[in-house]
């Protein structure tokens, strides 16, 4: 029953936050300074890691089903292979994972410590409301920079699937017919559902990370215990909606 | 005695004792507006822990009411529910005549708090702190703001800091940091909680002045939560002793010396003194 409640009563505080967020998404002209602070740390740092698991995950991809689609004679395919697993699955999914552990753990971080040592509560004294001054540039910034790096780690991946794809001897496709394979399979559509899934997760993680932050109580071995609670139910959370989304994204032909 | 024989100068209209005094850009700034503090029927429980018990409180305009108490009696639970960051049970607090729990009561009243932890912002520079809710508000143009903010840490005796991040602080500047955080917001009604402590002599008695001149040169009505006995003596208009989340006695500083109550003696008594006789 205690499980149940608390199921409840998390899941509650997640969608209210999402709103009250949203509704503070009204005052985002006026505070663009921070969501581009915001934006620094989510996008632009992220960029050189980003780029060495988009090149790895692509060639890892190449490497698995290069040599299998080889002996069907149908190598040529690699490429449209490569790129709609990036795109529809593997980018937003990896994108969204990298910056759930690496910003999202920051955040809830930065939040817990801030709820813990009573900055939340001198917020609260100077009338500065804490989810329009510190959630809503986080939640823009998440949802604005994780399309765009999604978008960034596919192209990555495929250079990294074409290279593979032309260096393994069992494959050794060229990048001309890698790339007009991929460009063959990959349309907009496919891209558009890669796009809608990375702000979905955006929403989701930066959601979770802060009001896990925001509801620390105790000391630094608490503010522990939240960094670890948002990452694992950011990862949850994304892999679960992932399968829901993809779902309905079939069900209106977006797929 | 020596903060007695000063707050005595004080009432004699003579300077700080921090030999600074109130700068002419704040004090031109600071307008109080002179609110009166009524609390009445106050009660809050944590589970079984009943901490507040019935609060009955009437802090004039322009008073410094100290509330002094051991740890552990609900002075700083009180604060949070005076500043709104505590919902009570029963009871009710007005402000210049308003409960605290109206919707208008923000646009009317200013309440600004100095916690005990000093809850900077971390990642915000001395002067960014300061001047964060001016900033927030739009109080000022960018030059006002700075003007301001320069001032008022002049008045802490923080000149010259206002590029350094909180951790190079030590406890008794980040004090005074949150001190003039709460100054620039011109608050109605300013709170302290436990403003001295963890402070050396010297800096509890530059916090006392502060504090004494807000009273004398703003007339801004002032509640101070502490259990340093010397500071509450020195800067209080009135004391109210906490105990048990009741107020077992309000009165002037010279009542409270007065009182026979044993409880009230007890705690105004030092344990050193009792131990002597």
């Amino acid at each position: 029953m205690n499980g149940v409640m608390s199921f409840l009563k998390v899941t509650g505080g997640l969608v209210s936050l999402l709103m009250e967020t949203l509704y503070w998404c009204k005052a985002a002209l006026k505070n663009t300074d921070k969501i581009s602070d915001q934006l620094l740390v989510i996008g632009y740092q992220t960029l050189p890691v980003g780029a060495l698991i988009a090149l790895f995950s692509g060639g890892v991809l190449a490497l698995q089903a290069g040599p299998t689609l080889a002996r069907l004679g149908i190598e040529e395919n690699v490429g449209g292979l490569v790129g709609l697993s990036l795109v529809k699955e593997l980018g937003p999914v990896m994108a969204s994972i990298l910056i759930a552990g690496r910003v999202g753990s920051a955040m809830t971080a930065e939040l817990a410590s801030m709820s813990v040592y009573e900055e939340i509560d001198a917020l609260k004294t100077m009338d500065i409301n804490p989810v329009k001054y510190l959630v809503m540039p986080r939640f823009i910034a998440m949802v604005l920079a994780l399309p765009v790096l999604v978008i960034y780690m596919d192209v990555i991946g495929w250079f990294g699937g074409a290279v593979v794809s032309a260096v393994n001897p069992e494959v050794h496709l060229s990048f001309n017919v890698y790339y007009r394979n991929l460009s063959d399979l990959v349309d907009f559509t496919a891209f558009c559902n890669g796009l809608i899934k990375a702000g979905i997760f955006g929403v989701i993680i930066s959601i979770v990370c802060c009001y896990v932050g925001l509801k620390t109580k105790g000391g630094p071995r608490e503010i522990g215990t939240a960094v670890t609670k948002a990452v694992v139910l950011s990862f949850v959370l994304v892999l679960v909606f992932d399968y829901y989304v993809t779902r309905i994204l079939l069900f209106f032909g977006l797929d | 005695m020596d903060m007695q024989e000063s707050a005595e100068k004080k009432e004699r209209g003579g300077d700080s004792g921090n030999g600074r005094g109130m700068g002419r850009v704040l004090l031109d700034y600071l307008k109080s507006a002179r609110v009166g503090v009524s609390i009445r029927g106050l009660r809050k429980s944590f589970g079984d822990n009943h901490v507040l018990r019935g609060i009955d409180l009437e802090i004039s305009p322009g008073e410094t009411a100290v509330i002094l108490g051991k740890s552990g009696q609900g002075k700083s639970v009180l604060l949070r529910h005076i500043i709104g960051l505590e919902k009570p049970d029963a009871g009710r607090i007005l402000i210049g005549g308003e409960d605290i729990n109206d919707p208008d009561f923000r646009k009317n009243h200013v309440v600004s708090m100095v916690f005990q932890s000093s809850a900077l912002f971390n990642s915000l520079t001395v002067e960014e702190n300061v001047a964060l809710y001016l900033k927030e508000h739009k109080v000022f143009d960018r030059r006002r703001i700075r003007e301001l903010v320069s001032s008022t840490l002049e008045i802490v005796g923080l000149e010259g800091k206002e590029s350094i991040m909180p951790s190079m602080l030590s406890g008794g500047m980040k004090r005074r940091v949150a001190t003039a955080r709460a100054l620039v917001m011109n608050p109605d009604l300013i709170l302290f909680d436990e403003p001295t402590s963890g402070l050396d002599p010297m800096m509890t008695r530059t916090v006392g002045d502060l504090i004494c001149d807000l009273k004398h040169k703003i007339e801004i009505t002032q509640i101070v939560v502490t259990h340093d006995i010397d500071l509450a003596f020195y800067v209080a208009d009135r004391i109210a002793i906490l105990s048990e989340g009741r107020i077992i006695e309000y009165g002037t500083p010279e009542e409270i010396r007065c009182c026979q109550d044993y409880a009230v003696r007890e705690f105004i008594t030092p344990q050193f003194e009792q131990q002597r006789r």
